[in-house]
């Protein structure tokens, strides 16, 4: 403000024109003057409107605010305000800022521009004092500023390494866990290319990520492997996402890369405990069939040779132990047979409408002697082991007919249903059907809902179908309602290909 | 010696027991021998091959899973010695793998025979017994 406006101004507050003073009164802007005591002599009402108060004229010193704050947040005291330093010869920088408070405690953002007015002989005669209300640029700059710090906190204290790119594939930011993650800082990496973490032979991964970027595409949890500044080689899960500018076009992308090296072990452990689980499982049941035989075939040979010279009880006793080895000798083979499911072989494709033949061929004896009848519809050609389909047939017609109502003949209806990602197969029967709170009970190893005069059994049938349909990514359920019927269904996916969905990457 | 012997190796008593009825059932009345591991058994055809009086068996009915030496192992010695390599081999075993009984096949046994859990299949073996008993020393 020059000294001839300030001069003008002055004057037009002196002045006996009411339009001057008028048009002060009603300038949007805090304006103030001061004596060269720096006693207030005039104020505007915008002034009372920002400072929240009605200064005192000739009472009121250096300022119309009630507590003025540094931008730190310490308070400036009264005699060291922007008017008081200009009346006292000293310089204030333009644009500086401060931060006010009003009676009622709520607060302001302003920048003061005062000013003094000297007489010929250069005596400061006068101060005026504008005060611009800058609380809305204020508050808007801190939200930004706010967000940008929340943000870069969120990206600093994240596990996963945040990474960010251009289309060119150059880093452009580099987050802590990245440094401790692949061993660069960021002043080592940022600028350099992010094929620098490819190892070399997965070096056409980033291009196929690039032109999906472009594509505004995001890939999500990429498994792949990168390489650490040392060399080493780490597994990581990657989600990249294109990011935009404000006009809308991609410039780059965040790549978030957690390490899933923990992980990767964790389920190689898992494999090889049930690896060694099974391995046990088969040599434990193979192993017991040696003594079994002998236990068999010598209580047959005691019943044969000596049942003459026992008695009754002997007799009932030999019965018990003939009956325990002949009933553990199914359990141990019905245990082998549950060990030996696996896939370790590609299936083949197999008629399922062939394997019920096969199957209900050898089940003719039970369906013959319990009057079942048995009737299926269409089935498909599934991609399975031929053996594996059979002994879920096996398995579920099998029941169906042991678990028979006592009241009717078994009617036992197999059927499938086609659906996008497989085959549904049901295996219907009108039996005794099975109690709700059983019906996953059911699936389990030597799991068994009647005793061994009801109904006879090692509780592994049911377990071997669950371990089959297992392997082949299906699963398998019961419906069913006490006293009327079950019906076991299983699933049998189209293609086995399960975890393969980001082949593409 | 002429005539024919026949060799039992099986450390399980009471096969050995079950065996020896199969044998007599058979019809086949020779000298049988037991020994009861691997061990034990190559020693009676090293024997054999050092002493002509020692006897030299005609068939040999061998379970796989010994204590010492592995059956194949015992196999192969047969095959190796001078005089006893031509006797027939019957190999006894609980395993009802394929490969298992590939396995015998290929180290020169000539029959397989899977130990059953009822009497009455355990008196088959003598049906391979009179098969494999080498006729002109019977």
């Amino acid at each position: 403000m020059t000294a001839q406006a300030l001069k003008a101004l002055i004057h037009l507050r002196n002045g006996s024109d009411q339009e001057g003073r008028e048009i002060l009164d009603a300038l949007p802007v805090a304006l103030y003057l001061t004596d060269a005591e720096g006693r207030l002599t005039y104020f505007n009402a915008a002034a009372v409107k920002l400072s929240g108060r009605t200064p005192q004229l000739g009472v009121d010193q250096w300022c119309v605010t009630w507590k003025i704050l540094l931008a730190d947040g310490t308070p400036l005291p009264h005699d060291q305000c922007p008017m008081a330093v200009a009346l006292k010869g000293g310089e204030i920088a333009e644009g500086m800022e401060y931060l006010a408070e009003r009676p009622d405690g709520t607060l302001f953002w302003f920048t003061p521009y005062p000013a003094v007015l000297r007489d010929e002989q250069g005596r400061i005669t006068h101060g005026i004092n504008l005060l611009v209300d800058i609380t809305s640029r204020k508050f808007e700059q801190n939200q930004a500023a706010q967000a940008a710090l929340l943000l870069s906190a969120i990206v600093d204290s994240s596990d996963d390494a945040i990474i960010s790119k251009d289309l060119n594939g150059t880093i452009t930011s580099w987050n802590k866990s990245a440094e401790r993650l692949f061993g660069y800082t960021a002043e080592e990496i940022i600028g350099r290319p992010v094929t620098l973490l490819i190892p070399s032979d997965r070096q056409q991964e980033e291009p196929r990520i690039i032109a999906r970027l472009k594509a505004g595409e995001r890939v999500d949890h990429f498994e792949t492997i990168r390489r650490r500044k040392d060399g080493s080689l780490l597994d990581i899960s990657l989600t990249i996402s294109p990011v935009r500018n404000a006009r809308g076009i991609i410039i780059g992308a965040s790549k978030i890369a957690r390490d899933i090296t923990e992980r990767r072990r964790a389920e190689a452990e898992i494999l090889r405990a049930n690896r060694d689980l099974e391995q046990f499982a088969f040599s434990a049941s193979h192993d017991l069939q040696e003594p079994l035989r002998g236990l068999k075939i010598y209580s047959e040979l005691l019943a044969r040779r000596y049942s003459s010279k026992l008695d009754g009880q002997a007799l009932e006793f030999l019965g018990h132990l003939r009956a325990g080895a002949t009933r553990m000798e199914v359990l141990v083979s019905d245990l082998l047979a549950y060990t030996q499911i696996s896939k370790r072989e590609e299936p083949e494709m197999v008629d399922a409408n062939a394997t019920l033949t096969i199957v209900l061929e050898s089940l003719a004896g039970s369906i013959a002697e319990s009057g079942a009848r048995i009737d299926s519809g269409p089935l498909p050609v599934v991609p399975m082991h031929a053996a594996h389909l059979q002994q879920l047939f096996q398995n579920l017609i099998g029941n169906a007919i042991k678990y028979r109502s006592p009241e009717r003949k078994p009617e036992i209806h197999v059927a499938a249903e086609s659906q996008s990602d497989g085959w549904t197969i049901a295996v219907i029967d009108n039996g005794i059907g099975i109690a709700p709170e059983y019906k996953e009970k059911v699936f389990g190893l030597f799991k068994r809902l009647h005793s061994n005069e009801e109904y006879s059994g090692t509780g592994i049938g049911l377990a071997i179908c669950q371990r089959i349909v297992a392997q082949y990514d299906g699963r398998i359920w019961v419906d069913s309602e006490p006293g009327q019927g079950s019906a076991f269904r299983f699933t049998i996916p189209r293609s086995r290909d399960g975890g393969g969905s980001h082949s593409g990457c | 010696m002429a005539g024919g012997h026949i060799l039992v190796v099986e450390d399980n008593p009471a096969d050995v027991f079950l065996i020896r009825e199969t044998i007599e059932a058979s019809g086949i009345k020779v000298p049988i021998h037991i020994v009861k591991d691997g061990e034990e058994a190559t020693r009676f055809f090293d024997n054999a091959d050092s002493d002509d009086s020692a006897p030299c068996p005609s068939l040999v009915i061998l379970d796989i899973n010994l204590p010492k030496k592995h059956g194949i192992q015992v196999l192969q010695h047969l095959r190796r010695s001078h005089r006893c390599r031509g006797a027939s081999v019957i190999v006894v075993s609980t395993s009802t793998a394929a490969k298992d009984r590939e396995d015998v096949i290929l180290n020169g046994a000539d029959a397989y025979f899977c130990k059953p859990s009822k009497y009455d299949d355990f008196l088959k073996l003598a049906d391979l017994i009179r098969e494999w008993f080498p006729k002109t020393t019977k």
